[in-house]
């Protein structure tokens, strides 16, 4: 094979010739946009300091999304349902749930420090009521004040034991507010809706906490927090952390590694410092455009950062190999922008593309990531081919004075090149053979990604190193689990709450939740008429009216709206994946049809987060993998349109999917499904990852002669730009691989799936895509010599 | 059932608890309602008719007008099972006290009258089912407060409150 240096030297000779007569239109010329900055440098300057401060104002306007329903926020008839039972029944998502746990909880101490406990919950500004065991109280004796189940002050001895042995019996109690084994109890605090939704949930729930470590201080009882509110606190303070350490990391890890290839500070601001900018400019404009921050919106600064940083040390690396053959600093950035640019508007185009394919979700988080991300694409785009030039006639080194240290200090560049030499040798050696290897592990690890199931659970949104995951879990364990699952019933016109037929709608509703398998902890207006009978001896409507009334408002527009013209039967289940909640669903939806038939003017329907997840994330998520396999064939033919080459549309195939498949595959063997960001981490990756194909192909379209063996340019296009494509691969990795800082689960999947991801596409484009574009192109000139001539050139 | 006996004894608590605010020593202005600006806190006991005994613990806020003539206040009690949160307006005019008064969890409303002179507030309250006659003696930084309401099963609550 070639010598790699040598290649260099003719390259740069050719690029002097004639760069211009050479140059692509695979961009249509966009790039040319680059050429502003070097015809009026200081006016553009000063447009970037403005631009800079408009998005320093821009980025205190982004607002926070903490919402646990986001991803299924959409305009179906179901999520309105959802939205309207939320407003009408303001209930589990205005609950905080503290989790009491100790084997020494049914101690006299204890009680007494858990009572203390929830009067002081109470007091809490933001706190609507509480319910926990010392709710119950025992039946009024002939109509007087109903004294409560545990007394203040406790009995000694053996009252005391006879006392507990009530309590972990009392029907209302056991197996809702403490757990069969008696070691775990739960308060439920209801929050005022303004609390929740306002800015003062984070000093609540702060206050909440703090009031926990001071009453149970000298317990020994472990208590923790879960419940919506708290979720939402934990995701809020997850995704603002998590952007503070992104943008930290993508800062160091993009200076180390442009400092460390370059050797210059010079270098390492023209290389890094777009990026940089990219991403201030884009949140600023995000900001403006009032995105709110999200779990996926979140990616973004990470996104940004790898997707510019290819393009900017790409063209960076072009203009310093220029200069290091002797030419000045303005004529090596503007032929780097002729050369790298096209490439660069091709890459964001297909990067923009995927994130637009996110558009045909139905859900509005993924709907807005994807246009929050094509937002990002074009301002990224615009700032790299307008900076790096910029800064780089500003502040590059004089090429004289420079060029002989900069060639002494490249000894990484050539072990690369070396590198890429030796792959090309080996790829091209019989491109046919290495092509049909190339394809058969694709069309395998296909067929491994096609058995990959969808999965989704509650727990996988809400940070794992906080509180509220493991509180919810001990709920799963022990008192039947923590999330709400409802039922709605809404009334016939002219149907009152009170009614006969209303009353024995909700009776069934109730009876028919509490027999499905799988729901526990249900509650409903029938709870307290079913008290009403036993303990009283009364099932009629005035006196359940009457009880009613006497109850708090929050605790009776729990089950019953405003307006008295529907109820609502609450019940938990376990945080299990959707796919298991799927079946419990619709069996209780089946069992309710017998009582739609008898009740027909009643609208019944099971509804709540659970309800919406289990019904909608599994083909939510199979709708957005079909998505990416549409993708697959919509990106390749936009390439090859790009490149006027039908071989080059169908070699970027196999090398396009194949870290997509390897993805899925490393996820099913390590017996995890498809999550949401799963998908949105393959469709991410596989717009990031045709970067590298497009830069190579863009070169080997540049170094091909009609007359000539694909192969030569192939290995000299390898040869030349492999180095830049190896490193920016790698910083792409660790640029993604920064999300494993999160506490978010659904982010840390979606850095480790996109990094690997990313190492999976340089594999592809250096040992798959090298071999076959040299074996169809091959193909294509044997079988069809004029075919493929465009513009003077032969494919 | 869960607070199904509530009402009766939480009504006349809330009612109770609004009139009981103690007054800033350091309080600016001179009107009537002066010293009863501020925050508190403190606890108390609700007597019933059977004798039966419920401990509760109170947050109050109050926010005196400039000339100490009228005032705005802000009240929780709670107990281990049942709480309340009372908002309202009162004003004197010479030494006659007016005013209305809201218990937001259980949406009752109603009127409060009464007298005020040398720190010590007294008169009745009513609105919804609830009728009741209250005293509230202040001494420096704490607040001893009294309630009778009449009928129900609630005899008396006493709540006393300190800065």
């Amino acid at each position: 094979m070639r010598d790699p240096e040598a290649a260099l030297e003719r390259e740069n000779r050719e690029d002097k010739a004639g760069a211009d007569t050479r140059r692509s239109n695979i961009a249509l010329g966009v790039e040319n946009i680059g050429l502003v900055a070097l015809r009026a440098p200081l006016l553009s300057l000063a447009i970037f300091a403005i631009l800079t401060l408009v998005a320093l104002f821009g980025l205190q306007r982004i607002k926070t999304d903490d919402s646990l329903s986001q991803l299924f926020r959409s305009d179906t008839q179901e999520f309105k349902q959802f939205e309207q039972v939320s407003h009408t029944f303001p209930s589990s998502e205005y609950d905080v749930l503290v989790v009491v746990e100790g084997k020494a909880l049914l101690k006299r101490e204890s009680i007494e420090k858990l009572r203390a406990l929830v009067v002081d919950l109470q007091l809490i500004d933001g706190a609507r009521g509480a319910i926990s065991m010392f709710s119950a109280r025992q039946p009024a004796v002939a109509g007087g004040q109903a004294a409560p189940l545990l007394p203040d002050p406790l009995p000694q001895g053996a009252d005391y034991q006879a006392l507990i042995a009530r309590v972990t019996s009392n029907e209302l109690i056991r197996g809702k507010l403490l757990s069969d084994s008696g070691d775990l109890a739960l308060i439920v605090l209801s929050l005022e809706p303004a609390a929740v939704d306002g800015p003062k949930l984070d000093q609540t729930v702060a206050d909440i906490r703090h009031t926990l470590d001071e009453d149970m201080r000298g317990a020994d009882l472990k208590a923790q927090l879960s419940g919506v509110p708290v979720m939402q606190i934990e995701i809020r303070h997850a995704l603002e952390r998590d952007r503070v350490v992104y943008n930290a990391i993508g800062l160091l890890a993009g200076c180390a590694i442009a400092i460390l290839f370059f050797r210059r500070i010079s270098f390492m601001i023209i290389a890094a410092a777009p990026p940089m900018l990219a991403i201030l400019l884009s949140l600023g404009a995000l900001g403006w455009l009032g995105f709110q921050l999200n779990m996926f919106l979140n990616v973004m600064t990470p996104l940004i950062m790898v997707i510019s940083f290819s393009d900017s040390m790409q063209l960076t690396f072009a203009a310093r190999d220029r200069m290091m053959a002797g030419e000045d600093r303005a004529t090596a950035f503007l032929a780097a922008l002729r050369i790298v640019g096209p490439a660069c508007v091709l890459t964001h185009a297909a990067a923009g593309l995927s994130l637009l394919g996110l558009l045909f979700s139905s859900s509005e988080l993924i709907r807005s990531f994807g246009e929050a991300g094509f937002v990002s694409i074009v301002i990224a785009l615009v700032t790299v081919l307008l900076l790096v030039p910029l800064l780089g006639t500003l502040l590059a080194p004089r090429q004289v004075a420079n060029a002989p240290m900069l060639a002494g200090t490249d000894t990484g560049v050539a072990a690369l090149r070396r590198f890429c030499n030796w792959v090309a040798e080996r790829m091209l050696r019989r491109p046919g053979v290495n092509a049909g290897i190339a394809l058969l592990v694709v069309l395998g690890l296909g067929f491994v990604y096609s058995g990959l199931q969808p999965r989704y659970r509650l727990a996988d949104q809400t940070p794992d190193q906080d509180q509220a995951v493991q509180a919810s879990q001990s709920l799963d364990a022990k008192l039947s689990g923590a999330n709400p699952i409802d039922l709605y019933i809404a009334f016939p016109p002219g149907a009152g709450l009170y009614d006969p037929s209303t009353l024995d709608v909700i009776a069934q509703a109730h009876r028919e939740m509490e027999q499905q398998s799988g729901i526990a902890n249900v509650w409903s207006l029938e709870t307290l008429r079913r008290w009403l009978a036993e303990k009283l001896g009364k099932r009629d409507a005035a006196t359940l009216k009457e009880y009613v009334n006497l109850l708090p408002q929050f605790l009776v527009q729990r089950f019953v709206s405003k307006t008295q013209n529907a109820a609502l039967i609450s019940g938990r289940v376990p945080d299990k994946d959707a796919a298991r909640l799927l079946p419990i669903v619709e069996q209780l939806n089946q069992r309710l049809d017998a009582l739609r038939a008898s009740h027909p003017g009643y609208l019944i329907a099971p509804t709540g987060l659970s309800v919406i997840a289990a019904r909608n994330s599994a083909g939510m998520i199979n709708k957005l993998n079909n998505g990416l396999t549409l993708e697959f064939a919509f990106i390749a033919a936009f390439i090859g349109l790009a490149f006027r080459s039908l071989p080059v549309a169908f070699s970027c195939l196999p090398s396009g999917v194949f870290p997509v498949f390897a993805a899925g595959s490393l996820l099913r063997l390590l017996d995890d499904g498809l999550q949401f960001a799963s998908v949105i981490a393959l469709i991410v990756s596989f717009g990031l990852g045709l970067s590298a194909t497009i830069h190579f192909l863009n070169r080997m379209q540049r170094e091909d002669q009609p007359d000539a063996d694909p192969a030569i340019a192939v290995a000299r296009a390898t040869v030349l730009i492999g180095p830049a494509l190896i490193l920016t691969a790698f910083v792409l990795a660790c640029g993604l691989e920064a999300l494993a800082f999160s506490n978010l689960p659904i982010l840390k999947l979606f850095g480790w799936l996109s990094a690997f991801a990313m190492l999976a596409a340089l594999v592809a484009d250096l040992f798959i895509l090298r071999p076959t574009i040299v074996f169809l192109m091959r193909l294509a000139r044997r079988n069809s010599p004029d075919r493929f001539v465009t513009r003077g050139r032969a494919f | 059932m869960l607070a199904s006996h509530l009402f009766p004894k939480s009504a006349a608590l809330a009612l109770a608890a609004v009139l009981a605010w103690p007054q800033p020593a350091s309080a600016q202005s001179a009107g009537p309602f002066a010293s009863f600006a501020g925050s508190f806190r403190g606890s108390g006991v609700v007597i019933g008719t059977n004798g039966q005994r419920e401990r509760i613990a109170c947050r109050a806020n109050a926010v005196v007008g400039r000339d100490g003539r009228s005032m705005t206040q802000n009240i929780v009690c709670a107990s281990d099972s049942y709480k309340f949160d009372i908002r309202s307006r009162a004003a004197a005019e010479g030494g006659r006290v007016s005013g209305e008064w809201e218990e937001t969890t259980r949406g009752v409303s109603g009127d409060l009258s009464g007298s005020i002179s040398g720190g010590h507030l007294s008169g009745a309250v009513s609105g919804g089912n609830v009728n009741a006659t209250f005293s509230l003696r202040n001494s420096g930084s704490r607040l001893a407060f009294d309630l009778r309401p009449q009928g129900g099963d609630v005899a008396r609550v006493d709540v006393n409150l300190a800065r």
